[in-house]
């Protein structure tokens, strides 16, 4: 019989007693999600590098003290947001964001094409408000849910919800290329 | 339902979140008479399907062999530790020691200002705390076999900073023992105590409006007399201060002495109260003195705050009601000069 997998919890546990392969599949399984992040952040793929380096060796040092009581992704969130906070208090890093006027809208045969999709659809990312950004982030490439997104940003899972939505009407209509302003993406009422 | 109640919801059915299964088919319904909303529908389904960044292999390759090296390392270090401390055992018994380093960094308060000056050295004193600082790097944060970094490889969290780690772990040991052998005969801070926890002076407060009464601080401040009960504030527009009134009407400003720990703040407690500026925190009540350099019996090594210095938890093992410093923390340590042992409690 093969051996089972490791949980997640069974790798952090592992890595927080020094098992270094167990930290290797944690930051294999995750590195997505912090690069992600960062790259989203900072739009710039050096400095989402750096802050991916940065967040993990964190993690190596201080795994041990990770007590469970959440899951290891919100964490991981947690810390990922703050070296990316702390690089731009340092004035090490800028984000670099993007003017959503000068982004095109999507043909219909672009937006079928994966590559295309997916390199117009980050540069999009840019042009969303950091706190929608953010929130879109913790639950799509992190898998946070809203309650723990809330908790995560110190804010009511409702106003999760509210960014989350509005960047994802942000994005749909620098796709679409709805018009702009207050009401960006967003089918009108009827 | 209308188009904003639609798409909320459509959004929200995405990420997994319970909605009703009566507004899911009134979205539904919505979407088949209504092309904007079913734009939306279609451009998020698509958007599931779009890769999301994709971090280079390079990248991870070297984060995971970054923190191979760094645990070797460690080990290595802690193995080299162990061997020193041998000979050095006497020394915690209170054998005599011939010489102490010469000369060390120590931070002094003259005129509201740091400055660096040469001090006299206290060859036992050296001796027995550079024991200590080298004896608390022998332990893994969180697991006892394994060994783990010592304050000289926790450099600056910025840029590469592991391999200057690695190779300044004498030195920096060296450095510590001065430090610590000095500080002893440091005054403390302009600090005040309230509610049993430390603040630190920062000197006149700018906005003193706002204000809510919380108490009475007793403190002589910088002056030759007896402590004086001064009534103590906190601002609605200022809620990291602790704000102090003076008898002519305006107000000191204290913020509490922090660390960090996973970006967890802590905030420096005491047991005595601080009643003059130069006065040290001691361990609140209850805390026995540690004995040995290793914290025991009270403490055991825990793991390192985010400036990478070792702190010490109950026996209990957890840091849930807060953490020990060891002394002989660096000059730009929070806990920098403190001769004893010190409690951080958690600032919420």
């Amino acid at each position: 019989m093969a051996p089972r997998p490791m949980s997640e919890n069974d790798l952090v546990a592992a890595a927080a007693a020094g098992d270094e392969q167990a930290f290797a599949a944690l930051v294999r399984a995750h590195s997505d999600a912090v690069f992600g992040h960062a790259l989203r952040f900072f739009g710039d793929r050096q400095a989402a590098e750096d802050a991916t380096q940065e967040v993990f060796i964190k993690v190596f040092r201080t795994i041990a003290t990770f007590d469970g009581r959440a899951r290891f992704s919100t964490w991981l969130f947690r810390v990922t947001r703050n070296v990316c906070l702390d690089m731009v208090r340092a004035g090490r890093r800028t984000p670099q964001p993007v003017d959503p006027l000068t982004l095109e809208p999507l043909s219909a045969a672009d937006f079928a094409d994966d590559v295309v999709a997916s390199r117009a659809v980050e540069q999009a990312m840019g042009a969303l408000a950091p706190e929608d950004r953010e929130a879109l982030g913790a639950v799509t490439l992190f898998g946070l849910s809203y309650a723990d997104a809330a908790t995560t940003l110190g804010v009511p899972v409702g106003t999760v919800k509210s960014r989350v939505f509005r960047a994802r009407r942000t994005l749909t209509g620098i796709i679409n290329g709805w018009d702009g302003g207050e009401g960006h993406g967003l089918p009108a009422r009827h | 339902m209308d188009c904003l109640r639609v798409t909320e919801t459509l959004s929200a059915l995405r990420d997994g979140e319970i909605v009703s299964a009566e507004d899911i088919g009134a979205a539904h319904v919505h979407c088949a008479t209504c092309a904007g909303c079913a734009t939306f529908a279609a451009t998020l389904k698509r958007l599931d399907t779009l890769p999301t960044p994709h971090a280079p292999e390079a990248l991870v390759e070297r984060i995971i062999a970054r923190a191979a090296t760094e645990a070797r390392v460690l080990r290595e270090m802690a193995a080299e530790n162990a061997a020193a401390l041998a000979p050095a055992a006497p020394a915690i018994a209170g054998a005599p020691v011939a010489e102490a380093p010469r000369r060390r960094l120590l931070p002094s308060r003259v005129g509201g200002s740091w400055y660096f000056r040469p001090a006299s050295l206290a060859a036992a004193a050296v001796v027995l705390l550079a024991v200590g600082v080298t004896a608390v790097t022998l332990m893994r944060p969180g697991a006892a076999t394994v060994p783990d970094e010592s304050a000289s490889l926790t450099g600056p969290a910025d840029g590469d900073t592991f391999g200057a780690m690695a190779d300044s772990s004498a030195p920096e040991a060296s450095l510590s023992a001065e430090r610590a052998s000095s500080d002893a005969t440091a005054a403390a801070p302009d600090y005040v105590s309230f509610d049993g926890s430390v603040y630190i002076l920062d000197g006149p407060a700018v906005d003193a409006s706002s204000l809510t009464t919380v108490g009475v601080v007793a403190t002589s401040l910088g002056e030759d007399e007896a402590p004086v009960e001064r009534h103590a504030y906190l601002s609605a527009r200022d809620r990291e201060a602790l704000l102090v009134k003076l008898p002519d009407g305006t107000y000191l400003r204290f913020s509490p002495v922090v660390r960090t720990h996973g970006q967890d703040r802590f905030v420096l407690q005491t047991g005595a109260a601080i009643t003059a500026f130069g006065m040290w925190p001691t361990l609140p009540d209850g805390f026995i003195v540690p004995a040995g350099p290793d914290g025991s019996p009270s403490f055991q090594l825990f793991g390192h705050d985010d400036m990478g210095v070792a702190i010490y938890s109950l026996t209990t093992g957890r840091i849930t009601t807060g953490f020990a410093i060891a002394p002989g923390t660096a000059p730009d340590d929070p806990a920098a000069g403190n001769p004893g042992w010190t409690w951080w409690a958690p600032a919420d």
